[in-house]
């Protein structure tokens, strides 16, 4: 009864024209950006971030959900009729999407892909509604031994599942938390690593190191190779996919959003992860594995169901722990705190309207892209014809107005570029931006609950494993962190055994 | 094979390690029962310092990943120039003049060849952004030597 009652007060907010036309509007710029191949949702988060400052918090956390959910909708549209997709989460529905188009069923491609999106979507808000009060009333009894093992599991699981190179990844972690401690420390009030300059003091401005990092270093990767496209030319008729293709993928969406929920609440874990992991499953379970590849629809429908259902059940390390498990779950981090909220267990209990909220607009925001997506599909279709230089020049002149507007201050434009040719530099070399990203923002956490609990223990660092709950995170983190040493071993152990 | 970005970058990583665990042995790094201000970025640089090491041995022995070639560099460079002379300018010459150089020199490097094209899509976009930022919502932007238009 409680959860209904609660998930009524979350309609109600929700509902409210102002609510309902921001939900509206990230739905939509999320459909754009993920239809555009070059801008993904941590950069249009990002940029539009220090806009949302002057509004108050609920509509804005509504409409910068919207972009994020929004852009795994959209971004199917590029890798079925393009073979590019528009985001990395939908790089796997090229694999058949993009052959249904060829073989002139690009409408049933793109049906199913808004259809399943919408049913794991859905889903997604169900499970959230469910899991997240229920893992916020266990996070509660969490102190700090907890929250530094919890929040170090999840910049080594970013790191882990984000990457081809744990190493690269890790650096950069270490990189951020670095970064994190410029500035006057919050203890002891001593300047760190601020060189004498008065726009140190406060650090470095998460916005701005975001947006430098991931908004401008994009524009310049895309400078050096402007893409061309060509878009498939097919008739785009009867989106809605035949009763023969509902037999081959009801279970395949369904199946895609389980895979991708539960990816999606694990640090790191994200959309992109899951599409890979459900496409894969689903190959192994098909009666038809030989066609996967050659345009089946369960191919299309199992990705784009399970990256839906990752991307809202990444909320829920969000608000239920305070924990951002990926580079746009931690730019709505950033948005609550601007407004004074802090994400975490106490988030439900203190901010009910908030929280329900932003639920029940997950619930209307899927029939919104639903409808965004279907009838529409001509209007993306032509977005795409836009050229690029177009659109590069109009995030330019967005990633030039939001670093200035964050304190009206050119030093921030200056960082914001600095941070853009450092992510360029990172991007080629192969250094993931986001451990950066999500370490800058974890640093300050991590720090606090490692005095915290050296001090409760006289210094003993023996606390983090003398509570199990921390002691299990730890041991995760040292698994996955210690996984190619111990796999070295093993092979060397193997090798020897058969020598000898 | 050697990896000579990746080399470089270790370098790179272990002054950098060993300059931020100096700096915060400066600022007292205490003990874990009185943690000072060092106390966090000494062991994080310790961290980075002893991953940039093994990153360095890795470069050496062609082992690292990741890495790939840079394209055409002239592009970039003319972009970065341009964002650095608008972050330079806005305060004194204004949102206006300052974008309208830096959206040409993007449409350019991009391909534009038309002048009234380059001129044309530039003011376009920089006034219609100015309209709806500054005007209609009402965000702050430097007017610059250009008062009499705002």
């Amino acid at each position: 009864m409680d959860f209904l009652g609660n998930l009524a007060t979350g309609f109600a907010t929700a509902l409210s024209l102002s609510n309902l036309l921001y939900a509206a509007a990230g739905a939509f710029l999320g459909t754009a950006i993920g239809v555009l191949p070059g801008l993904g949702p941590p950069a249009t988060i990002a940029l539009l971030l220090p806009f949302t400052f002057t509004i108050d918090p609920v509509p804005a956390v509504i409409m910068l959900a919207g972009i994020f959910y929004g852009a795994q909708y959209g971004g199917s549209t590029t890798s079925i009729l393009l073979n590019i997709p528009g985001e990395a989460a939908s790089v796997v529905t090229c694999l058949d999407g993009y052959q249904m188009a060829r073989k002139g069923r690009a409408g049933p491609a793109l049906g199913i892909s808004a259809l399943g999106s919408f049913i794991a979507g859905s889903l997604g808000v169900l499970g959230i509604s469910i899991v997240a009060p229920a893992l916020a009333r266990f996070a509660v009894k969490f102190g700090p031994p907890e929250y530094f093992s919890l929040v170090f599991l999840g910049l080594i699981m970013a790191v882990y599942l984000s990457q081809e190179s744990l190493l690269k990844g890790l650096l950069m972690g270490a990189f951020g938390l670095i970064l994190g401690t410029v500035g006057i420390d919050p203890v002891f009030g001593v300047h760190r690593f601020t060189f004498g300059s008065l726009m140190l003091m406060e650090g470095f401005e998460f916005v701005i190191v975001a947006m430098g990092l991931f908004g401008i270093s994009e524009i310049l990767i895309n400078l050096e190779s402007p893409e061309v496209r060509d878009i498939y030319k097919t008739p785009i008729r009867g989106l809605f996919p035949n009763r023969e293709d509902w037999k081959h993928c009801w279970a395949a969406v369904l199946r895609g959003s389980l895979f991708g929920f539960f990816i999606g609440v694990l640090p790191g874990g994200g959309a992109t992860i899951s599409s890979f992991v459900a496409y894969a499953a689903e190959k192994r379970i098909s009666k038809r594995p030989e066609l996967f590849g050659q345009g089946v629809i369960e191919g299309v429908a199992a990705p784009e169901a399970a990256n839906n259902a990752a991307s809202t059940s990444s909320f829920i390390p969000l608000l239920t722990l305070g924990v951002p498990g990926n580079a746009a779950t931690a730019m709505i981090f950033i948005a609550l705190m601007i407004h004074g909220i802090r994400p975490g267990p106490f988030l439900i209990q203190e901010h009910p309207q908030l929280f329900w909220g932003v639920i029940a607009s997950m619930y209307i925001g899927n029939i919104i892209l639903l409808g965004l997506n279907l009838p529409l599909i001509g209007l993306w279709v032509r977005l795409l014809k836009v050229p690029y230089r177009i659109l590069a020049v109009v995030v330019v002149v967005m990633c030039g107005i939001g670093a200035y507007t964050v304190n009206n201050s050119a030093w921030d434009v200056g960082a914001m570029v600095a941070f853009g040719v450092l992510g360029y530099l990172m991007r080629k070399g192969g250094y993931p931006p986001a451990p950066l990203v999500l370490a800058l923002l974890l640093g300050p956490i991590l720090e606090r609950s490692l005095q915290q609990s050296l001090m409760a223990s006289e210094g003993s660092p023996l606390v983090f494993l003398e509570r199990p709950i921390s002691a299990a995170f730890l041991a995760v983190a040292g698994l996955l962190v210690f996984k190619p040493m111990i796999e070295w071993m093993a092979r060397r152990t193997k090798k020897w055994n058969a020598t000898n | 094979m050697k990896k000579p970005g990746d080399l470089i970058a270790s370098i790179v990583f272990i002054a950098l390690g060993i300059g931020v665990m100096i700096g915060s042995v400066q600022l007292h790094v205490g003990t874990p029962t009185k943690p000072q201000a060092g106390f966090f970025p000494f062991w994080g640089g310790m961290a980075f310092l002893v991953l940039a090491v093994v990153l360095f041995f890795q470069a050496w022995r062609g082992r690292t990943i990741g890495s790939e070639g840079f394209g055409k560099l002239g592009g970039v460079a003319a972009v970065v120039l341009a964002f650095v002379f608008y972050a330079a300018t806005i305060e004194t010459i204004g949102y206006i003049p300052a974008t309208l150089v830096l959206a040409i020199v993007v449409l350019k490097v991009l391909g534009t060849k038309s002048f009234k094209e380059l001129v044309g899509i530039s003011l376009l976009i920089v006034v219609t952004s100015y309209l709806v930022f500054h005007k209609l919502l009402g965000v702050s932007l430097p007017a610059g030597m250009l008062p009499a238009f705002w």
